[in-house]
C-alpha cells in the first residue's frame, strides 16, 4: 500500500507504462514526410504527445535497427548536421497494423471505461 | 570556437556508448542541444545564458540516464549504477597500490632489491585482479536482484560537467601504470647497487671493475631520472590526462636519459677498448645503446609535436564524425 507522498510517484510511473507502447505508434504517424529528432519532438509536442529527448533519439535508433525507420544526414549548417527520419515500406506496413489494432484496444477501453464496473 | 558545456555533456554521454554507435549518437545530440537552445533564444557560448543551457542540460537528465536509454540492455554493468561501481573500483584500486606501495618501500628498505620485490609485484598484479572480478560479479548481481536498487547520488549539476578532453591527451592507464611499476622496480634496483660483487682477478676484469666503479657513480642520476619518471607517471593518473606540464616533463626526463645513456656508453667503451674485445663487442654495445637512445627521442619528438599541435576545435575534440560531405 502506497503512502500518499508517494501516490504521485506511483502515477507517474503508471502513466509512463501506459504511454510507453504508444510512443512508436505516434512516432511513426508523423515521419510520412522526413523529419529529424528535434523538429519531429516539436510536432509531437504540438499534438500533445510531448515525448522526452531521452525517450525519443532512442526509440528513432530502435525502429530505424528494427527496419521501420530509414534516416540519412543532411548538411544544411555545417556546425549542425541533422539526420532525418522517415518511415520504411516495412514501417508503413507496421504503421497499418498497428494503428488497427490500437482502434481496437481503443474501442475495448472505451466500451469498459465508460461501461462503469459491474 | 569555445567549448560550451553542450560540448561537455555531449563528451559525458559519448563516454557512457559503445564506440561503434558513439559518433553518431554524440553529433544528433549535438544538433539536438543547439537547436533547442536556439529555439529559447540561448546561446551556449554566451555567459549570460550559462543559467538557461543548465536548465536545459537538467531537462535532458544526467548523461548516466541518456547514455543509459541508448543501450541495449545487455551490459553487464548498466549506466545508471557504473557511477558507484566505478567509484567502489577507484577507491579499492588506490587503497590495494597504497598498501603494495608501502609494502615494496619497505622491502627494498629492510631486504635490498631481491626476488621479494617480484613477489610484491606479482601479488600487486593478482590482488588487483581479483578484487576488480569480486566488485564486478557483485555489482552485476545487485544490478539484476535488486532492480528498484535507488543510489543516492548528489543531485545533478550540468555546470561540473568535465571540459572536453581531446583523444590525444587521453590516458593509457594501463601503460602509464606498467611505467609506473616499473620506474619504481627501478628506482629500487639501482637504490640497491652496488652489489657485492667479487670479480676474478686478471687485466680484463680489472677493466670491468673500472667500469663498474665509474657507473656506479652515475647511480645518483639514473636513481634521480627513474624518480623523475614515476613523479611524471603518478601526476598523469592524478590527473587522469595527460597535460602540458607532464608532456614537458616527459620531454626533459627523455633528454635527460638520452644524455646521460650517451654518456654511459661513452665510458664504457671507452674503459674497455684497450681490453681483449673484438672490436663486434663494442659494435653491438654502441648499437644498443644507440637504439634505446632513438626510441626515448622518438618519445620526446612525440610529446613536443603534441604540444605544437593546436588546440582542436570542440567537434574535433569529441571526435564527431564527418557527414554528408562536411
Amino acid at each position: 500500500m502506497v503512502t500518499k507522498e508517494e501516490y504521485p510517484t506511483l502515477l507517474e510511473g503508471l502513466i509512463g507504462e501506459l504511454r510507453r507502447g504508444a510512443l512508436g505508434l505516434a512516432v511513426l504517424s508523423q515521419l510520412g514526410q522526413p523529419e529529424y529528432g528535434y523538429s519531429l519532438k516539436q510536432q509531437l509536442a504540438a499534438q500533445g504527445m510531448d515525448i522526452p529527448e531521452g525517450t525519443l533519439y532512442p526509440l528513432l535508433r530502435r525502429l530505424e535497427a528494427q527496419g521501420l525507420l530509414e534516416s540519412e544526414w543532411r548538411v544544411v549548417d555545417e556546425a549542425r548536421p541533422r539526420r532525418y527520419y522517415r518511415i520504411s515500406p516495412q514501417g508503413r506496413q507496421a504503421l497499418g497494423d498497428l494503428t488497427h489494432e490500437w482502434q481496437v484496444i481503443s474501442a475495448a477501453l472505451n466500451s469498459l471505461l465508460t461501461g462503469g464496473t459491474k | 570556437m569555445k567549448e560550451t558545456l553542450i560540448d561537455r555533456y555531449v563528451q559525458a554521454v559519448g563516454r557512457r556508448l559503445p564506440a561503434k554507435t558513439r559518433g553518431d549518437v554524440q553529433l544528433e545530440l549535438r544538433t539536438a542541444l543547439l537547436d533547442a537552445a536556439e529555439t529559447r533564444g540561448l546561446n551556449p557560448a554566451a555567459e549570460h545564458d550559462q543559467p538557461g543551457i543548465i536548465a536545459l542540460l537538467k531537462e535532458y537528465g544526467p548523461p548516466e540516464g541518456m547514455a543509459a536509454s541508448y543501450g541495449s540492455g545487455n551490459a553487464l554493468i548498466h549506466p545508471q549504477v557504473m557511477p558507484a561501481y566505478r567509484r567502489v573500483l577507484t577507491i579499492s584500486g588506490a587503497i590495494i597500490t597504497l598498501i603494495h606501495l608501502v609494502g615494496l618501500m619497505l622491502v627494498i628498505r629492510n631486504t635490498g632489491f631481491d626476488f621479494t620485490v617480484g613477489d610484491v609485484i606479482g601479488n600487486y598484479i593478482k590482488v588487483l585482479l581479483m578484487s576488480f572480478g569480486v566488485i564486478t560479479i557483485v555489482f552485476a548481481v545487485i544490478d539484476r536482484t535488486l532492480p528498484d536498487l535507488q543510489i543516492k547520488e548528489p543531485e545533478w549539476d550540468p555546470a561540473t560537467l568535465p571540459a572536453l578532453l581531446p583523444a590525444a591527451d587521453r590516458l593509457d592507464y594501463a601503460d602509464t601504470i606498467a611505467e609506473l611499476i616499473t620506474q619504481i622496480a627501478m628506482v629500487g634496483v639501482f637504490s640497491s647497487l652496488p652489489w657485492d660483487i667479487t670479480l676474478p682477478s686478471g687485466p680484463s676484469w680489472a677493466l670491468i671493475h673500472d667500469v663498474l666503479t665509474r657507473l656506479t657513480g652515475l647511480l645518483p642520476w639514473f636513481i634521480a631520472l627513474s624518480a623523475v619518471d614515476v613523479l611524471i607517471q603518478a601526476l598523469k593518473l592524478f590527473q587522469g590526462r595527460w597535460t602540458r606540464l607532464t608532456r614537458w616533463a616527459t620531454v626533459l626526463q627523455s633528454l635527460g636519459s638520452v644524455f646521460l645513456l650517451g654518456y654511459a656508453s661513452g665510458v664504457i667503451i671507452r674503459i674497455l677498448q684497450p681490453g681483449p674485445w673484438d672490436d663486434r663487442v663494442f659494435a653491438s654495445i654502441a648499437w644498443t645503446m644507440i637504439v634505446i637512445i632513438v626510441i626515448t627521442l622518438g618519445t620526446a619528438a612525440n610529446q613536443v609535436r603534441r604540444l605544437l599541435v593546436p588546440k582542436p576545435t570542440p567537434e574535433e575534440a569529441l571526435g564527431l564524425p564527418k557527414v554528408g560531405g562536411q
